[in-house]
């Protein structure tokens, strides 16, 4: 396929119909998106990000998100995870539209069933890393139940540090911290922004891994933002985006393809350009 | 020149930062430039009252001497917050090779611009209540008031004496600023301080602690033995040494508070029959950012503590007078006789409470956002900035409650040794209004300023952080 053949051929709703994994089949979609679009005002401008986003994740899926920086991957992940509404189109989160639902019924959504992973920025940096596990557990008015946050602490290796706060904590230790969080809040949805961007190898596939079983339970699913081929290759689906163009879609692929799949786009972004 | 230059170009890009604490240099300005012109009127107006002119004047000169001293320290906390903000910016300009002295000199000039700018809006607001407060003081102590006269020279004078003040108020905190790590500074993930005070600061402030309450037993012992010579005169004296007593409890208070407010607040919110979430978050919010917090109970527990002290020391006074059958009462011991001489450094403490509450605000944005992304829902984003400034309030009231005890302590101490009879009284009205008013006060400035974040996405609150 050549790159030419690569942009022009944009990926629709429908294609994660089509996989041929039987397991992603019979599942159900839990984070759906229909010719979503989202547009900034900038001073008197308005600049559209998104254009006609079409996707869905099924439950049992690692999905990952990728495109050269600009792209709106993490637009696109703000507005699957309903921290941010589309201008157009519809986002359905569990069956659910985004758009009809309150502020509230969102955040009641996130405390429970939808959790993040982002490369920075995790943490209430007034709490320590016990408490930010233990946040979405005392959000919903419930104590939180202490083994379940040692044991979260520790499945990340960080029972060490249950007692500081983020502001001592290096980077990767509150990515660490955050996927603790997760692994507490047990969500159906995850959605992770560059989830080992700041980490070293060993962390770094010890994150992938956690992500890698909590997306392959039968009722649950990861969507993650990356610019690692690596990280693309240890998922079931890779969605590559471009000027805010869902523009290709590779199902278990190597690094190999998802990186000649990437310098594709850069290419083509840089002919397109000159 | 290059000075003013680096300065300027970095206010415009600091300007958020400068404009919460700017609210401290505007009342700071309107309080020297209104004592000031009561000064002026007093002197220059024709037929003033010759027993009001030295009251005048004493009101005058010790509202300058008051605010000075209060501004020194209120601005020197304002701009331990601005730099505290700046930390990235000013470790980047280190990095770029910038000299310690010119960040100083870059912070001084920031601070004199401002408070330059500040002093303007301060005059006319000052120029606008001249006549007022004339008008009130003059009602109260039953004279007629002296003519308003504004002169442009006594204002220009003013506002150059404010730069000044904030100017020498802010040179420690520039200098501690050149003291920033500059990797280190930008390493930290949120560019936050996570020093903890040296083992020398920290027996300095135990040190200041120690010794005010020495200083307190002493007088109260020295007292005791010179009363019986001293005689009904003697009870001049004890009130002069009830006043220093809660000066001295709040001036000890204030050194060791970054060290006290945390403990305390962890403990009296614990003792608070309330279980839901956002208290439970609050809390420990407030626990956890006890240090920056002290910036905003301190001038809090200032003002409450030298209203409900000196308030409960004249209740204490008057009802012993009339136990005693003394038949008069206290002159010049009305709230607004109060209020006329410590009201206007009140009101720059109070400047400062809100200013350095104000200040967190990014801060504050940010992590209700953060508490936005786990599931926070609008109301609780609403209720935790309301439970912090409720719990900024309380732990205020608790040291400002102890200070008055204390000083009302040592006057129900003193008095049986001079007098038959003696009466303790603690206003409880004044109390609770007092903290009604500053819990007002401090609601509006945590609560007013985080609302056009609250329905902001999250990811774009925590952006503009990053940003900064």
């Amino acid at each position: 396929m050549t790159t030419t053949q690569i942009i022009t051929r944009p990926v629709s709703a429908d294609d994660s119909e089509q996989c041929p994994s039987a397991l992603h089949k019979a599942a159900p979609t839990l984070v759906s998106a229909s010719d979503v679009t989202k547009s900034y005002t900038a001073g008197s401008r308005s600049i559209e990000i998104l254009h006609g986003i079409s996707l869905s994740v099924r439950a049992g899926e690692m999905c990952a998100v990728m495109g050269p920086s600009g792209s709106g991957k993490s637009t696109l992940l703000y507005c699957l995870s309903g921290l941010e509404q589309p201008s157009t189109g519809e986002v359905r989160l569990l069956d659910q539209p985004t758009n009809k639902l309150s502020r509230t019924a969102l955040a009641k959504m996130r405390r429970s069933d939808v959790g993040f992973v982002f490369q920075s920025y995790n943490l209430v940096p007034s709490l320590t890393a016990w408490e930010n596990v233990a946040l979405p557990t005392r959000l919903r008015g419930k104590r939180p139940e202490r083994f379940v946050v040692d044991e979260a602490l520790a499945a990340v290796g960080l029972a060490h540090l249950a007692e500081s706060r983020p502001a001592v904590m290096s980077g990767g230790e509150q990515q660490r911290v955050a996927l603790a969080r997760v692994l507490a809040q047990q969500p159906r949805i995850i959605f992770a922004d560059e989830p080992t961007g700041a980490l070293d190898t060993r962390s770094g596939d010890m994150v992938l891994e956690q992500l890698r079983g909590i997306a392959h339970h039968p009722e649950r699913c990861v969507l993650t933002v990356t610019h690692d081929p690596q990280v693309a290759a240890r998922c079931d689906r890779v969605l590559f985006l471009r000027d805010g163009y869902l523009v290709r879609e590779l199902r278990t692929p190597s690094a190999e393809e998802v990186a000649s799949t990437l310098t594709g786009l850069a290419i083509d972004t840089v002919g397109d350009q000159s | 020149m290059i000075a003013l230059r680096m300065a300027m170009a970095d206010l415009r890009d600091s300007w958020s930062a400068w404009a919460a604490v700017s609210f401290t240099f505007l009342v700071t300005s309107t309080a020297v430039g209104l004592s000031a012109l009561v000064l002026n009127s007093a002197t220059v107006s024709t037929g003033v009252d010759e027993e009001y002119l030295p009251i005048l004047l004493f009101e005058g000169y010790t509202n300058i001497i008051f605010c000075s001293l209060v501004a020194l320290l209120v601005v020197s906390s304002s701009t331990r917050l601005v730099v505290a903000s700046r930390r990235g910016a000013i470790a980047r300009l280190l990095l770029a090779g910038a000299g310690p002295s010119q960040v100083i000199r870059m912070l001084v000039v920031q601070i004199g611009v401002v408070a330059l700018a500040c002093s303007v809006l301060g005059n006319l607001v000052a120029v606008a209540s001249q006549k007022a407060v004339l008008e009130i003081i003059a009602a109260d102590r039953g004279f007629g008031a002296p003519e308003s006269v504004v002169s442009p020279s006594v204002l220009l004078a003013s506002s150059l004496y404010c730069a000044v003040v904030a100017m020498l108020g802010g040179v420690r905190e520039a200098r501690r600023a050149t003291m920033i790590p500059p990797v280190e500074a930008l390493r930290a993930s949120n560019g936050a301080d996570t020093s903890s005070p040296t083992r020398s600061s920290r027996l300095l402030r135990w040190g200041g602690f120690a010794t005010c309450c020495v200083l307190i037993v002493a007088a109260i012992v020295v007292f005791q033995a010179v009363a019986p010579e001293l005689g009904v005169d003697g009870f001049d004296v004890l009130f002069q040494i009830s006043v220093v007593s809660l000066v001295l409890v709040l001036l000890a208070f204030s050194l060791v508070a970054g060290f006290i407010i945390g403990p305390i607040t962890r403990v009296w919110t614990r003792i608070v029959p309330l279980r839901g979430p956002s208290w439970h978050l609050a809390r420990h919010m407030v626990s956890a950012r006890a240090d920056r917090l002290k910036e905003s109970v301190v001038p809090v527990m200032i003002s409450v503590g030298l209203v409900l002290g000196m308030m409960s020391m004249v209740e204490s006074i008057n009802a012993t007078f009339v136990v005693n059958d003394f038949g008069y009462q206290l002159d010049g011991a009305s709230i607004i006789s109060l209020f006329g001489i410590f009201g206007l450094s009140l009101a720059i403490a109070l400047a400062g409470s809100v200013g350095n509450l104000v200040m967190m605000t990014r801060q504050r944005d940010a992590e209700l956002a953060l508490d936005s992304v786990v599931g926070a829902t609008p109301r609780q984003q609403v209720l935790l900035p309301a439970l912090e400034a409720t719990i900024v309030t309380g732990t205020s009231g608790l040291l400002a409650l102890a200070a008055a005890g204390v000083s009302v302590g040592v006057l129900g101490h003193g008095m049986p040794a001079i007098l038959d009879a003696s009466v303790v009284s603690m206003p409880w009205g004044t109390l609770l209004g007092t903290l009604l008013a500053m819990w007002i006060i401090t609601l509006a400035a945590t609560v007013v300023p985080s609302l056009p974040s609250l329905s902001a996405p999250a990811p774009r609150v925590i952006a503009r952080l990053a940003a900064s």
